[in-house]
C-alpha cells in the first residue's frame, strides 16, 4: 500500500516539458498569428481584386454599349473655337434660310456656368433676329432642335419701326465642352 | 455510515496486525486480515525502538494483505502501556465556553502527566443541568512521534491514533452496557485488558501480559481493579453490576477457568460489531473481538469529538504532499494540454501557409487579369460619362419650349397690349414678362388670361404697372414654367 502523497520522478521531466510545450506554444501562436493577419490581408486583397475585376468588366461591357451614344451626346458641347465658328454658320445659315436678319454677339471668352451645382464651361451669346414673327418663332424652334446645347434664356422683343415684324433680342450661352 | 473501508493497525512488542473492514448494509466486511510477528526489540513496552525495521516490517505486511489500492482511513493502536487516560469532571459550560475550560484544566493536569505528552480529550457524559465529564488520553510525544515516522518511512498516511483500549471497548455490544458499570476483561494473545466502563464509556483500563499458566494473576488483576474501581468512583456512578469477559479463544477458555469465586456475575461479552462471513478469516466469531477490529471500526465512525492523538505535523505534511502531487497532476495535465497544442497549432500552421501560398497564387492571376491601364480609362470614362450625362440631363431639364411660350402668350394677349421683353432664369426657375399696354384695363383683362391659363397660373402683377392709365409699361413675374 502506497497512499502517503509522494512525488514520482517523472514529475522533473513533465515540468521541462510542459515549459517547452508553452514556449513552443508561444512560438507557434506568434507565427500562427502572423500567417493569419497575412492570410486575412490577403483575402482582402483578393476580395478587393475580384470587385475591381468586376467592375472593369461592367464598365467595359457599358463602354461598349454605350460609347456611341455617349460621343454623340458629347458632341452636343460644343468644342473650342472651330465648334463655335460652326455654330455660329448653323444660326446664320437658319436665319437666312428662313429670311431673317441676324446679327450675333458673342462674349470674349468663356466661363463657368454653375448648373445646378454642376460647372460647365459656357459662352455668353445674343442674337439680335429681325423679320416677321412667325420667321422668327421658326428660327427659334429649329435652333432648339440643333445638336448643340444652346440655352436662351431671355428674349426681348420690339417692333420694327420701318417695316411690319418683330424685332427679338436672345440673350443666353452656348455650352462648351469643359478643357481636360 | 461511509461506504469506505477503514484500515485498523496494531503494533505491539512483538506483533503487526492489519485489518480492513468494508461496511456493508449496517454491518462490516472484513476484506484483509494479515498479521506479522516483528524482529525483537523493534517495539519495546510501546515505545518504537526501530523505525526503519518497523517500517519495513510494516510495508511487507501491508503488501502481503494486498492493500495497494486502499484509500480510507488508517487508524492506529496505542498500547494502554504507553496511554496516560483519566476521567475528570468540570461544571456544566457553553460550548465555547467549554472546550476553553477542557483546556484549562488539561493544562492543570500537566504535573500528572507524562512529560511533553500529546493530548486528546473526549466529553464522555454531557446532560442538562449535570457536569461534563471528559476522558483525557494523554501520550509522550515521543512515543507519537516514533510510529508517525515510522508511518512516513512506510509512505503510511495515517489519519487516526487511538488507545487501544477504547477500541477493545467499542467490541462489546453497547446494549449490555447502558447505565451500568461493568467490569471488563479481554484477553488477547496473553495480553490482559482489564477495563472499568460506566454506560458504554471507558472509565479506566489497565493491560498485563499474562502468560499460560499465570491465571492467578488474572483473577489478581481482575479483583484488584474491582477494589480500585470501589474506592475511586464518585458517588454518583452506580455500583460494577457484573464482569464480562472477551478475548480470542484461547483466552476465552482462560478466562472461563479464571474468573470463578468473585461475587459479581460473570458473562461473556457479547460482540458490538455485526460481521459478515468473508474469506478474509476463517472465525468470524473469535475475529469479533480482536482489538485490530475495534481500530477498523473507528476509522468508519465519523462522530466528532472522539480521542485522536494524530500530532499535526503529519498531517500538515501529508497535506503539502496532496497539494504538490496536485500541482504536479496540474503540471502533467497541462504538459498534454500543451503539446496536444502544439499538434493542432502545427496542422492548423500548415493548413495556413498552404492557404497563403494558395492565395498568393489567385492574387497573382487577379493581378494578371486586372489590366490598370485599362481600368483607369474606364474609370476616366465612366466619370466623364457619368458627369456628361448629368450635365446633359440638367441643361435639358432647365430649356423652355419658346415656341409654346410664345403660342401661349399671343392666345392670352389682347390687341392693345405687345410685349417687349420675356426673360427666363432657368435654374432658378422664375420667369418674367416686361410690354406695353394702351390703359390700365387691358393689363387688367392680361393679368386675368395669365392667371386663368394654365401655363402661367403663378403670374404676379407689378403695382407700379397701375400707375397710369396711357402707355402703360407692365411687369409680370412667376414660377417654374
Amino acid at each position: 500500500m502506497n497512499n502517503q502523497p509522494k512525488l514520482a520522478s517523472g514529475y522533473k521531466i513533465w515540468i521541462g516539458l510542459t515549459i517547452l510545450g508553452i514556449v513552443i506554444n508561444i512560438g507557434l501562436l506568434t507565427m500562427f498569428g502572423k500567417d493569419w493577419k497575412t492570410v486575412s490581408q490577403q483575402q482582402k486583397q483578393i476580395q478587393e481584386l475580384t470587385v475591381r475585376i468586376n467592375t472593369q468588366q461592367e464598365l467595359n461591357n457599358q463602354q461598349q454599349t454605350l460609347n456611341n451614344k455617349f460621343l454623340i451626346l458629347d458632341n452636343f458641347f460644343v468644342k473650342g473655337e472651330s465648334g463655335v465658328a460652326a455654330v455660329a454658320q448653323k444660326l446664320e445659315q437658319t436665319a437666312d434660310n428662313l429670311g431673317l436678319l441676324l446679327s450675333l454677339t458673342f462674349e470674349d471668352f468663356p466661363d463657368k456656368v454653375d448648373i445646378n451645382g454642376v460647372y460647365q464651361q459656357g459662352l455668353g451669346i445674343a442674337a439680335i433676329v429681325e423679320g416677321s414673327y412667325q420667321a422668327v418663332s421658326s428660327w427659334i424652334q429649329q435652333i432648339e432642335k440643333l445638336p448643340y446645347f444652346i440655352s436662351f434664356t431671355e428674349v426681348e422683343i420690339s417692333p420694327l419701326r420701318l417695316s411690319s415684324g418683330i424685332k427679338a433680342e436672345f440673350s443666353g450661352t452656348i455650352f462648351l465642352k469643359n478643357e481636360q | 455510515m461511509p461506504k469506505k473501508s477503514a484500515l485498523g493497525l496494531l503494533i505491539d512488542d512483538v506483533h503487526l496486525e492489519a485489518l480492513e473492514l468494508k461496511p456493508s448494509k449496517g454491518k462490516f466486511s472484513i476484506t484483509n486480515y494479515v498479521w506479522s510477528r516483528l524482529p525483537p526489540g523493534t517495539v519495546k513496552a510501546g515505545k518504537v525502538i526501530n523505525s526503519k525495521i518497523l517500517a519495513s516490517e510494516l510495508k511487507k505486511l501491508l503488501q502481503a494483505g494486498r492493500t495497494k489500492s486502499f484509500k480510507g482511513p488508517v487508524v492506529l493502536g496505542l498500547p494502554q502501556s504507553q496511554v496516560f487516560l483519566k476521567v475528570f469532571t468540570i461544571p456544566k459550560f457553553e460550548e465555547k465556553e467549554l472546550n476553553e475550560a477542557i483546556n484549562w484544566h488539561v493544562d492543570s493536569l500537566k504535573p500528572v502527566l507524562p512529560q511533553n505528552a500529546h493530548t486528546s480529550y473526549e466529553v464522555i457524559e454531557k446532560k442538562p443541568n449535570y457536569d461534563v465529564k471528559v476522558l483525557l488520553a494523554a501520550v509522550p510525544q515521543e512515543v507519537i512521534d516514533g510510529y508517525a515516522q515510522t508511518a512516513e518511512l512506510a509512505d503510511l498516511k495515517i489519519d487516526i491514533i487511538e488507545p487501544l483500549a477504547l477500541s477493545k471497548a467499542r467490541l462489546i455490544n453497547p446494549q449490555r452496557l447502558l447505565n451500568k458499570s461493568i467490569i471488563s476483561v479481554h484477553l488477547y494473545q496473553n495480553q490482559l485488558s482489564v477495563s472499568v466502563l460506566i454506560n458504554t464509556k471507558l472509565w479506566f483500563s489497565k493491560e498485563i501480559f499474562i502468560p499460560s499458566g499465570e491465571e492467578n494473576n488474572i483473577r489478581s488483576a481482575v479483583s484488584e481493579l474491582i477494589k480500585f474501581f470501589t474506592e475511586k468512583k464518585n458517588k454518583d456512578i452506580v455500583n460494577a453490576s457484573e464482569i464480562i469477559y472477551s478475548g480470542d479463544n484461547h483466552g476465552l477458555d482462560r478466562l472461563k477457568t479464571s474468573l470463578v469465586g468473585f461475587k459479581l456475575p460473570v458473562v461473556q461479552a457479547q460482540a458490538g460489531v455485526m460481521l459478515i462471513k468473508s474469506q478474509a478469516v476463517s472465525d468470524v466469531q473469535s475475529t469479533s473481538f480482536t482489538p485490530v477490529l475495534g481500530l477498523a471500526v473507528r476509522g468508519n465512525l465519523h462522530q466528532k469529538g472522539l480521542i485522536n492523538l494524530l500530532p499535526e505535523w503529519p498531517k500538515a505534511k501529508a497535506e503539502i504532499l496532496k497539494l504538490i502531487v496536485n500541482l504536479s497532476k496540474a503540471i502533467v495535465v497541462a504538459g498534454i494540454i500543451a503539446w496536444l497544442n502544439i499538434m493542432v497549432l502545427e496542422v492548423l500552421w500548415w493548413q495556413f501557409s498552404n492557404k497563403k501560398q494558395n492565395l498568393s497564387e489567385q492574387i497573382a492571376k487577379l493581378e494578371v487579369q486586372l489590366n490598370e491601364q485599362k481600368e483607369k480609362e474606364l474609370l476616366t470614362w465612366g466619370k466623364q460619362f457619368n458627369q456628361t450625362t448629368k450635365t446633359a440631363q440638367l441643361i435639358e431639364k432647365s430649356k423652355i419650349d419658346y415656341t409654346q411660350v410664345f403660342a401661349r402668350l399671343s392666345a392670352s394677349l389682347p390687341l392693345t397690349v405687345k410685349l417687349t421683353s420675356f426673360k427666363y432664369q432657368p435654374f432658378v426657375g422664375k420667369w418674367s414678362i416686361i410690354g406695353i399696354a394702351d390703359k390700365r384695363e387691358d393689363v387688367l383683362v392680361l393679368d386675368k388670361a395669365l392667371k386663368e391659363s394654365q401655363f402661367f397660373s403663378d403670374a404676379r402683377l407689378y403695382f407700379s404697372s397701375l400707375e397710369s392709365n396711357q402707355g402703360v409699361v407692365f411687369r409680370f413675374s412667376g414660377g417654374k414654367l
